[in-house]
């Protein structure tokens, strides 16, 4: 995603009706993700702008820490730190595996919570090592974490540490993965309602513009990185699921995209018109979704699409 | 004479934005802004300062590429460009060994050289493919890091004594590219500099550059003993203190920080211009304090 659309988004995100920005990293792909959250805290006024997610697999955790007390300092606490291993094709494409993926998320989260407390730490895990590392602060801060998860052990996880969570995922799993979240915080003696869950589906205006190929290599692309665990809770044919992922691994998203029929297409992304696309998201907050991130991809006429949607969003709020 | 700032040592982000935009409106010709071991990651505090002022380049570094692979540094300086401008110059150096042993960063003093040597490179080469004109500077002490700064835009030398300065010079002398950048990063305080081993911030940003110093340095000006005496007793105590800064010795300490009045700071000026250098950063802890920048922005202003 480019600065201009970013920028676009951060200036109009008060006026749209925007509740917050996320932004994402794709490993050693497009702009940095730190500073665009920066221009984005810097360019809006009154929304959240969190990092949606920062793959801890490729920065130092001292990286993590500091641009924490940087990015919570520019948005004087708007911002909101979206954490998680990382996307599966990613990692594998850049040669990152990890023993122990649950265990490591829940040891970066302890101590970036050390750290931002004022601690000075000695700690190592896979992943980290820190003798004596300490960020100075004066006093503590309160950076609310969320994680972007899939399997069962890193939901339970969230439930337990999280201020929040990512989810991403047809509408069957994320009902399954928001229950687990929910139980494992009311196991940990944590507050109802007190983990939020940011529902992050592909949503492809196709009112505006934005051509249905797009939306069909997009849901390859989500096909090819949906764990088989999340595959499994879904009465699709997979069959043609197997095919898109063995296209999208051995070509690209865009051959993958020729296999993507109008039932996967529903299944993986919300798209269609804004009515249609609004009482989807209405759907979400019915199974427990507290936010619905929009986009991307971003192309056609997005600008207008966003205006339009959140217009649509905002006529049904009004009516009694 | 260009004259650039270091900020972003330990102060919040909206002292170094108020500093930057003195500096800035004061005729400041850059601003830099540190990375690690400062606290605030400087991509970031960059684009903060990028978004308040209009003048100034700004420069990030030093950055480690030891801390960062090279597709991330080329991303933060694209973005940043990207989004605010042609404005962003980096300085690439391998970085105080003691704080990226305290992250987990443990390398010889060997491949800490090469990997930056590398960096310097593919760093340079991928932002000009990207069509940016940022100057990639590297901060240099030692004949090998001198030498290969002939690969960047320029080298920043972290001391501030004349005679080792034109040593540093003497070996690139008559290989230095047309528009290359000769400058100079020591630790600064333009001030009251009597008494300076007492001044705790200009004594210990000294002592914290003299015993990161290079063997070859050391060894060829007489005082590596010296230089060695204080590093164990660094290890001893686990930190720099008022020991080690005494154990260093006023001689020592003189060689790595400027420390004068706006007078002596004007005369220093000639005399660098007069042995090549073209270009000033004052590190801290003059950038650390408002009036350190007011006080510059001064002594500017009357050159």
């Amino acid at each position: 995603m480019g600065v201009n659309a970013t920028s676009w988004i951060a200036q109009n995100s008060d006026s749209l009706g925007a509740g917050s920005i996320w932004v994402g990293e794709d490993i050693a792909l497009g702009q940095e993700t730190f500073v665009l959250t920066a221009s984005s805290l810097l360019q809006s006024k009154s929304v959240r702008v969190g990092t949606g997610i920062i793959p801890v697999t490729v920065h130092n955790v001292s990286t993590l820490a500091r641009t924490g007390v940087t990015l919570d300092e520019i948005g004087s606490g708007r911002f909101a730190y979206g954490l998680g291993i990382g996307g599966i094709q990613d990692l594998e494409k850049h040669g990152i595996s990890i023993k122990k993926p649950v265990t490591e998320l829940r040891k970066i989260v302890e101590i970036l919570k050390r750290l931002w407390s004022g601690e000075t730490t000695y700690s190592s895990s896979e992943m980290f090592s820190l003798h004596g590392f300490s960020l100075e602060l004066t006093n503590p801060i309160n950076i609310p974490i969320f994680l972007g998860v899939r399997g069962p052990q890193m939901l339970k996880l969230s439930g337990e540490i999280a201020d929040g969570v990512i989810l991403s995922g047809p509408f069957d799993y994320l009902r399954y993965a928001i229950s687990i979240v929910d139980s494992a915080a009311d196991q940990a003696g944590r507050i109802k309602g007190e983990v939020e869950k940011v529902i992050w589906v592909p949503t492809i205006p196709t009112f505006k513009g934005i051509q249905e190929k797009v939306a069909r290599r997009v849901v390859a692309l989500v096909i090819a990185d949906t764990p088989d665990a999340v595959l499994d809770m879904l009465s699709v044919d997979r069959d043609k699921v197997n095919q898109i992922r063995e296209v999208v691994a051995s070509s690209s998203p865009k051959e993958g995209a020729e296999f993507v029929d109008d039932e996967l297409l529903d299944v993986f992304s919300i798209s269609g018109s804004k009515e249609h696309m609004v009482d989807r998201f209405e759907e979400l907050v019915g199974i427990g979704a507290t936010e619905v991130v929009i986009g991307p991809p971003f192309s056609g006429d997005w600008r207008e699409a966003l205006v339009e949607i959140f217009a649509e969003v905002d006529s049904r709020r009004s009516i009694p | 004479m260009r004259w650039g700032v270091a900020l972003n040592v330990r102060e919040k982000l909206s002292d170094t934005v108020r500093k930057a935009e003195i500096a800035d409106q004061g005729g400041i010709d850059q601003v830099w802004v540190t990375d690690f071991p400062a606290i605030r990651y400087a991509p970031a505090v960059a684009a903060a300062v990028a978004e308040r002022t209009t003048e100034c380049r700004i420069g990030v570094g030093l950055v480690s590429p030891l801390l960062y692979s090279v597709t991330q540094i080329v991303q933060f300086m694209s973005t940043l460009a990207d989004t605010y401008g042609e404005r962003f110059d980096l300085l690439l150096g391998p970085g105080d060994r003691h704080a990226l042993a305290s992250i987990g960063i443990k390398h010889s003093a060997k491949l800490m050289v090469g990997k930056t040597k590398t960096a310097l490179e593919k760093v340079r080469h991928e932002l000009s493919e990207a069509g940016h004109n940022s100057s990639v500077f590297l901060g240099a002490q030692g004949p090998v890091m001198i030498k290969a700064s002939l690969k960047a835009d320029g080298v920043l030398l972290n001391y501030a004594d004349l005679e080792m300065v034109d040593w540093a010079l003497s070996q690139i002398r008559n290989k230095v590219p047309k528009n290359f950048h000769l400058g100079i990063f020591p630790p600064t305080f333009v001030g009251d500099c009597k008494d300076f081993e007492r001044n705790q911030r200009v004594s210990f940003s000294a002592a914290m550059v003299a015993i990161g110093i290079n063997s070859i340095i050391s060894e060829s000006f007489g005082f590596r003993d010296k230089i060695e005496k204080a590093r164990s007793l660094m290890k001893e105590r686990q930190q720099i203190d008022s020991e080690v800064v005494k154990s260093l010795g006023r001689e020592i300490l003189q060689r790595f920080v400027f420390c004068g009045t706006g007078e002596q700071l004007k005369d220093y000026l000639k005399e660098l211009e007069g042995i090549g250098i073209s270009s000033v950063v004052f590190g801290p802890p003059q950038g650390t304090r408002r009036n350190g920048i007011e006080i510059l922005v001064n002594v500017k202003s009357v050159i």
